[in-house]
């Protein structure tokens, strides 16, 4: 059969859209019975949303320096202070503004790393590794907003960012708006 | 602040962070970007620290919970 089946209103109502069933024999009886449904996990290409003091971020590994040059350019810091991990050594590098890309560019690939860490005067990265993010701010909602629509834009996402609380990801090349 | 207390205190928020995400993010990637670096950053503080790092890490948590637990609410 590969018609639908319009079912009776009294036995729709104990069933719930999207829920899978299974057509299932029992003695004489044919039953429907209710299919345990896979989680669906995402891993997204990019995600940006507020969190309760900041960003929650997902960063292609790719885009890291792009993102980490425009949080300075943001965030306007007078000092910032990078930590990160070169063959098993931790080192740390205090910087202004203006030594900033060299000394990202010392950093290079150590950003993708989990031990990596930023602090720009009173806003704190954290890293999870990969482009995993969490930036800690003293930021206003609406100052939070642009720095969120900003992020969106040097990673290419095309979408307007129109409320102070939002979340943004890119799946699978599509943009989700969770709100 | 030592820079292995804040690194367990960055683990922990990364972790409550996770959480408020709007789809269901992956074990493998909670594994690997969460709950791996934190054993480890949980263990430093425990061989490199002092009582008052290990004090000052739960600090660190406990601040993040009232922030994030502050959230929750406003969005419920």
């Amino acid at each position: 059969m590969t018609q639908p089946v319009t079912l009776p209103r009294e036995l729709a109502r104990s069933l719930r859209v999207g829920q899978l069933l299974r057509v299932e024999r029992v003695g004489d009886s044919v039953c429907l019975t209710p299919v345990q449904e896979a989680a669906r996990y995402i891993e997204p290409e990019v995600y940006v949303g507020t969190n309760w003091d900041g960003l929650s971020l997902e960063v292609p590994p790719a885009r890291i320096h792009d993102f980490l040059l425009l949080l300075g350019k943001i965030l306007q810091p007078c000092t910032i202070r990078l930590y990160f991990r070169h063959n098993g050594e931790d080192k740390e590098l205090g910087v202004s503004l203006e030594q900033y890309a060299d000394a990202l560019a010392e950093v290079g690939l150590a950003a993708t790393d989990r031990h990596f860490m930023a602090e720009y005067d009173g806003h704190t990265l954290y890293a999870g590794g990969k482009g995993c993010f969490s930036l800690q701010t003293t930021l206003a909602p609406d100052q939070l907003r642009r720095l969120g629509q900003a992020v969106l834009d040097v990673l290419g996402v095309d979408h307007y960012i129109e409320r102070d609380e939002f979340q943004v990801a890119l799946i699978d090349g599509k943009l989700e708006v969770y709100r | 602040m030592k820079k292995f207390v804040k690194d367990v205190i960055g683990d922990f928020r990364v972790l409550l962070d996770h959480s408020y995400r709007p789809y269901d993010v992956s074990p493998p990637h909670v594994l690997k970007r969460i709950v791996l670096p934190m054993c480890e950053d949980i263990a430093v503080v425990l061989e490199e620290g002092t009582r008052n790092d290990a004090w000052q890490a739960l600090e660190g948590f406990a601040a993040e919970c009232r922030k994030a637990a502050l959230k929750a609410r406003r969005d419920s």
